[in-house]
């Protein structure tokens, strides 16, 4: 498989604190690649490492099969980024903006451009200082999408937009990622990952604790479970890898770790089921799951 | 009083956010009356000496220029007129702590933060003048008592405090007004400095030309003057500084109760849907960003340049009308060396002001990097020298470009009256040109430290500041040799008057080019943001 990114043991620190700490993330050519994490975690610390704004202490770091580093300007003619916190300039309109910025990476399509502007509801007359932080946002999605690059990194794109707008933004995405782009969408928006993204990375404390695709991940967690039984139901409380079962009277409810689903279906099914619903794990269980490790070990 | 809910919470706020600033302002322009004093008393040990100091003074048209005239030749008298211009220079420093704690926290949307909260309309302008206010009036306090220290008159001394104060309070209250006008802080300082020229234009012209008197009454650089303490002590003068800031902040609170949080007084217009030609590399956008302060600037200069040149005349007129002078006048070789040593004190005065738009120009990249925009632009296309060369463009061409402005303006004033236009245009580009690898060791001193330290870019202003403090007080303050040897505008030669030296102007050239490249470099090395 062809990367788009590789990083390998990336760490930087700010002072005392250690934003990255041997960061091991890969993007697949052509595919749209969700970076989860909580704020403070690195997210934007390692795209400002891969735009070449930030030095890495150690580790490596490709982007493109070149060196962000030393190759900043020849690379960024290939990409386009959106930063979380998109700031204008207060006497350029958002118009000025966009050709601005698509012109520096080597140009955009008028076509698209327009198209864009239209579907994302912008007018881009006005000054950058009378735009909201969502029509900020939108200014700069604009210009990265109407340029002609490879590579888009997001940060947290939609922080800004409303319900809408960010229908709108997924579209937008699926439309790139038909044409062959790489994202890598920076997200804390589970949602909006799990619409968009092939695969996922998670991020905990400046490292990859989570890496792959979403049925993947969803093999590390649990299934919840609600039967029905014609049966008793003794038995499955002390099965292996049955957790929190609640009884009553002929109804169960509980949540198995899914390799261990198939032998506990087996064994329902020996009761004799009435009634069965199942619900695959959110990526949000998958999550917390990393982060409550947080909240308790931030307890002890 | 709703509207004024909160604002002893936000006079703490300010204080705390201020702690160290504060004090330090406070005490440097408290102490600079008695700092003087003892200098004074060494050059001219005598009332005799100082009387002659005095006519010699009032007939230096440079002097009066700069300083306005003397009005009294006791040691108090003479420390009024020398540190004449700390009033307004504490003045600037008021408007710009109100300017920063008004619409730089609106610009930056920290205002709409706390106006969420229980705190009034009217709060934060009024927090931020009542803690200035309480400032400029301890530092009159402690400029008079310094001075009462020193067995100088009481009364004189009490109101060279309260012209302090007065200096403080009454040009914050024009920046309260100023901050309501405009959307960004950045023009709101701007339109004060614009404000404060005309103020000291009008000041000047008034002390130059004996019909031009109600010049000095028009300006409040003039009221502060015409205070004259230890001479007439004329207290009633005070009534003007004092109406004048109860006028400006009842205007700035009608201004601030009609008119929506983050939104200016003057309309902000719509721009163009698609971006012009220009706009394609990152020097056309630096000429976006730069090309208004530029030509405000410039305009400025080129008012500056005229109304210097044409005093002349009036230089002429003083020089002429005294018997005194025209025999001090052929012992220093006759009036044109008196002329062209004002000249050049005058083209001494504009390389200062320069030096603050070439500081203020090679600002503008550190402006964009912590205003999270650089990063945009270098996630793009654009080289990090590309990006920075785009800005330093303006940083050294531009304050030669604001001093042709004036010094057209100036040459061509000043030839109508001396009726010698070659000369005049000779003299004028000499003494300009000598100024600007000065101005570039100032602007290199602000690209050494973006490279290198940018959290101590602000040093740069603090250097500015010792410049002018050593140009204009340092004799005065009898600052060691070595100390105003630090000042690069102490090497460059007086044209017109001196011989060009051409060693010290291309050591400077060195110096500023050595500290841009090695700025450059660390730039090119450091992390972004």
């Amino acid at each position: 498989m062809e990367h788009a990114i590789t990083t390998k043991n990336l760490a930087k620190r700010f002072g005392s604190t250690h934003a990255l700490d041997g960061l091991n993330l890969q993007v697949a050519k052509g595919e749209v690649h969700g970076f989860l994490g909580p704020n403070g975690a690195g997210k934007s610390t390692t795209i400002r490492i891969l735009l070449g704004l930030l030095r890495a202490d150690s580790g490596e770091a490709r982007l493109l099969d070149g060196d962000p580093w030393r190759d900043a300007v020849t690379l960024h003619r290939r990409l386009a980024y959106v930063p979380g916190d998109v700031n204008l300039w207060p006497s350029l309109s958002g118009g000025e903006v966009i050709d601005l910025l698509g012109r520096l990476r080597g140009g955009l399509d008028p076509k698209r451009r327009a198209e864009l502007l239209d579907r994302f509801d912008l007018d881009p007359r006005k000054k950058g200082r009378t735009y909201s932080k969502g029509n900020r946002q939108k200014v700069a999605l604009v210009a990265a999408l109407a340029s002609d690059v490879e590579l888009l990194l997001l940060d947290e794109p939609t922080a800004g937009l409303d319900p809408l707008m960010e229908a709108v933004f997924r579209e937008c995405i699926v439309e790139e990622r038909d044409r062959g782009r790489t994202v890598l969408l920076s997200s804390h928006i589970l949602s909006e990952v799990e619409a968009l993204c092939d695969r996922v990375s998670i991020i905990r404390s400046g490292r990859i604790v989570e890496s792959g695709t979403l049925t993947q991940l969803r093999h590390l967690t649990r299934t919840s479970i609600r039967a029905e039984l014609t049966g008793s139901p003794d038995g499955i409380a002390d099965l292996p890898g049955v957790h929190d079962l609640v009884v009553e009277g002929d109804r169960v409810s509980f949540e198995v770790d899914t390799p261990r689903l198939n032998d506990t279906l087996t064994r329902l099914v020996g009761i004799g089921v009435a009634g069965l619903t199942s619900r695959p794990p959110t990526l949000e269980e998958l999550f917390m799951r990393h982060y409550s490790d947080d909240v308790a070990g931030a307890g002890k | 009083m709703t509207s004024l809910t909160g604002t002893g919470g936000l006079i703490r706020f300010i204080l705390r956010r201020d702690r160290f600033l504060l004090p330090v302002w406070i005490v440097f322009f408290g102490a600079i009356p008695a700092a003087l004093a003892p200098g004074i008393t060494e050059v001219w040990p005598t009332q005799a000496d100082r009387d002659a100091a005095v006519g010699l003074i009032e007939n230096t048209p440079a002097f009066t220029a700069l300083l306005g005239r003397v009005f009294d030749s006791s040691i108090g008298g003479l420390v009024a007129w020398r540190g004449s211009m700390m009033p307004v220079l504490l003045g600037i420093v008021t408007a710009v702590t109100v300017i920063r704690h008004t619409r730089t926290d609106e610009e930056a949307g920290r205002r709409e933060l706390l106006g969420s909260t229980v705190v009034g309309r009217q709060a934060g302008l009024t927090a931020a003048l009542v803690v200035v206010t309480l400032a400029s009036l301890a530092t009159g306090a402690l400029a008079a008592a310094s001075m009462i220290g020193q067995d100088e008159a009481v009364a004189g001394s009490l109101l060279l405090g309260a012209q302090y104060a007065a200096g403080g309070v009454v040009f914050a209250a024009v920046a309260a007004v100023c901050a309501q006008l405009t959307r960004g802080a950045g023009s709101a300082r701007g339109m004060f400095f614009l404000v404060l020229g005309a103020a000291f234009a009008l000041r000047m012209t008034g002390d130059l030309d004996p019909d031009a008197t109600w010049a000095t009454w028009a300006s409040p650089v003039g009221w502060l003057q015409q205070l004259q303490p230890y001479a007439d002590d004329d207290w009633a003068v005070l009534a003007l500084p004092a109406a004048a800031t109860l006028l400006l902040t009842a205007a700035a609170f009608l201004l601030q109760s009609h008119r929506d949080v983050e939104a200016g007084v003057l309309p902000t217009r719509l721009g163009r849907a698609e971006a012009g030609p220009g706009l394609s590399h990152p020097t056309g956008l630096a000429w976006r960003l730069q090309r208004a302060g530029l030509l405000g600037w410039s305009i400025g200069f080129a008012a500056l340049g005229l109304m210097l040149g044409s005093m002349v005349d009036g230089v002429q007129d003083m020089l002429d009308s005294s018997e005194f002078m025209q025999q001090v006048i052929m012992q220093m070789g006759g009036s044109d060396e008196i002329t062209e040593a004002f000249i050049a004190s005058m083209l001494g005065i504009l390389g200062l002001v320069a030096a603050g738009y070439g500081i203020q120009a090679a600002l503008k990249p550190r402006a964009e990097e912590t205003g999270l925009r650089a990063e945009q632009l270098l996630a793009t296309g654009v080289s990090r020298l590309g990006w920075t060369t785009g800005h330093l463009l303006f940083a050294y061409l531009g304050p030669a470009v604001v001093m042709a402005a004036g010094g057209v303006t100036m040459a061509l004033s000043y030839g109508a009256v001396v009726d010698d236009f070659g000369t005049a245009v000779s003299q004028v580009a000499a003494g300009l040109a000598v100024q600007l690898p000065a101005i570039w060791v100032l602007t290199g001193l602000a690209v050494l430290l973006f490279g290198l330290a940018p959290r101590l870019l602000g040093l740069t202003w603090v250097a500015l500041t010792l410049c002018l403090v050593f140009g204009q007080l340092g004799a005065a303050l009898r600052l060691p040799q070595w100390a105003l040897d630090l000042s690069p505008f102490t090497h460059i030669p007086q044209i017109p008057g001196e011989d060009p030296r051409l060693t010290p102007v291309l050591w400077l050239v060195g110096v500023a080019a050595a500290m841009t490249v090695a700025g450059l470099a660390g730039f090119r090395r450091r992390d972004v943001g």
